[in-house]
């Protein structure tokens, strides 16, 4: 695979050209991306067990599936979506009784979680419902926009802010005293 | 992808710079890149040898289309490989067939129970038996080194053995199976339209991987394929592994094979076109 010629190459237009049937151009949207999906799918799936697989599968679909990107969005945000949907696939598999669907967790202004707990980011990450935890994934630790995010998540924008919104409220009382101090 | 321009996304609680601030999980291990890119080149091969284009058309985004794998087109790429193996077991058999019975006109033992009537036929098997044997060694000895090795380090070894390998595909339960049969359920597996059964397989990617590891097995097969299935009551798990002619190989092992990677074959056998 060369990766030179592809320098000035946009992803869509590798995406096209791989649809074409240049046997390279798939090779070089591994390599632009697949830090960025691992590191995705570590955050989702928490288990670098899961993860691999998952990004293994995230990628041979895309190399499969590749034709169907009509390019209304950025082939990143699709790429972002097909590793979600891999992460929960997988998720799935060992847990199948998970659900993204945006349920409440206990009051986390509950006394004893606000006085008692102080739990580390990553820990209290984990602490929120999946759809809260990946709406803050995807926007504030991978940079995607809310409309981007509503993509990959296939909900509507309000939700995203919705679940940002509820996240970090939530991770504000996980993280630190109940009296509003901030996040630390 | 800049969230501060985006004007509806205000964060009063500091929490998404908390976020941002979090250190990196770094790059994808080198093993992992080495191992997809190994399953990219796969389906490179493959999609250059079917000659099928990749699908077109105006597929949105949305919906639940971009699912993990497409069912249909995962059948379409498969038919071709179940025909022919099945076509090439039918053949296999006759071919064992014809040799049988010419030997035993060769030979001039017609209807006896002579096992020496068999010889040349069983001579061939026995070298593969022998193959075999010597297959089962490579095990044995792998199992030995492992004891005294460190695990840590025979696992990154392995995995990176395994990068150049072919992706396991996993196929749905065979059923009950055994010793003299499991060879055949799985090739039939392979060749059913229910190996793509939405139900899954049961076994999981890194399951079938650990399983491949107990066989030993560090050639360059052009497909691999895992199968759960029951041997007189008790969980198996069977591989199987073929070249691009269709020869290959397939191995019956414990159940334990999913999390045990020092579990031992139960049987095996070669696979001929």
């Amino acid at each position: 695979m060369v990766v030179d010629s592809f320098a000035d190459v946009d992803d869509a237009t590798l995406l096209r050209r791989h649809t074409e049937g240049d046997p390279d151009a798939f090779g070089e949207i591994f390599r632009r991306h697949r830090d960025r999906m691992w590191a995705l799918a570590l955050r989702t799936t928490r288990d670098p067990e899961l993860a691999a697989d998952a990004v293994q599968d995230a990628f041979i679909n895309a190399f499969r599936r590749a034709g169907s990107f009509r390019g209304d969005s950025q082939v990143t945000t699709w790429l972002h979506r097909i590793t979600v949907n891999a992460c929960l696939d997988r998720l799935r598999r060992v847990r199948p009784t998970a659900d993204i669907a945006d349920h409440e967790m206990a009051d986390p202004r509950d006394r004893h979680r606000s006085v008692e707990v102080r739990l580390d980011v990553q820990t209290a990450l984990a602490q929120l419902p999946e759809g809260q935890r990946l709406a803050l994934t995807l926007v504030d630790m991978h940079g995607l926009t809310v409309a981007e995010a509503a993509q990959v998540l296939d909900v509507a924008e309000g939700t995203i802010k919705s679940r940002c919104s509820r996240g970090r409220e939530a991770m504000l009382a996980l993280l630190g005293p109940s009296d509003g101090d901030g996040a630390r | 992808m800049k969230p501060d321009d985006d004007g509806d996304e205000v964060d009063p609680t500091g929490v998404r710079q908390l976020l941002r601030s979090l250190p990196d999980p770094g790059p994808l291990p080198e093993h992992l890149a080495l191992r997809i890119e190994a399953a990219l080149r796969q389906e490179q091969a493959r999609r250059s040898a079917s000659a099928v284009p990749l699908r077109r058309g105006p597929e949105p985004l949305r919906g639940a289309d971009t699912g993990v794998v497409d069912l249909a087109s995962e059948r379409a790429r498969r038919r071709p490989l179940r025909t022919v193996s099945l076509v090439a077991g039918a053949a296999a058999g006759l071919l064992v067939a014809a040799v049988a019975v010419g030997n035993l006109l060769d030979s001039g033992v017609v209807g006896g129970a002579d096992s020496a009537a068999y010889a040349p036929t069983t001579g061939d098997r026995q070298e593969g038996g022998a193959a075999d044997s010597a297959g089962a060694g490579s095990v044995d000895e792998g199992s030995a080194g492992g004891q005294m090795l460190d695990p840590a380090g025979a696992s990154e070894e392995s995995s990176l053995a395994h990068a150049s390998q072919a992706p396991i595909d996993l196929l749905p339960h065979l059923g009950a199976v055994t010793a003299d049969d499991f060879d055949d359920r799985i090739l039939a597996g392979l060749a059913s339209d229910a190996a793509m059964a939405e139900s899954g397989s049961g076994l999981t990617a890194a399951q079938a991987n650990s399983c491949w590891e107990t066989v030993g097995s560090q050639a360059d097969w052009w497909s691999r394929s895992a199968a759960p299935a029951a041997e007189d009551g008790r969980d198996v798990v069977v591989l199987l592994a073929l070249d691009a002619d269709l020869s290959g190989h397939t191995w019956l092992v414990p159940g334990e094979c999913v999390t045990d990677r020092s579990a031992r074959p139960l049987a095996d056998a070669a696979v001929t076109p």
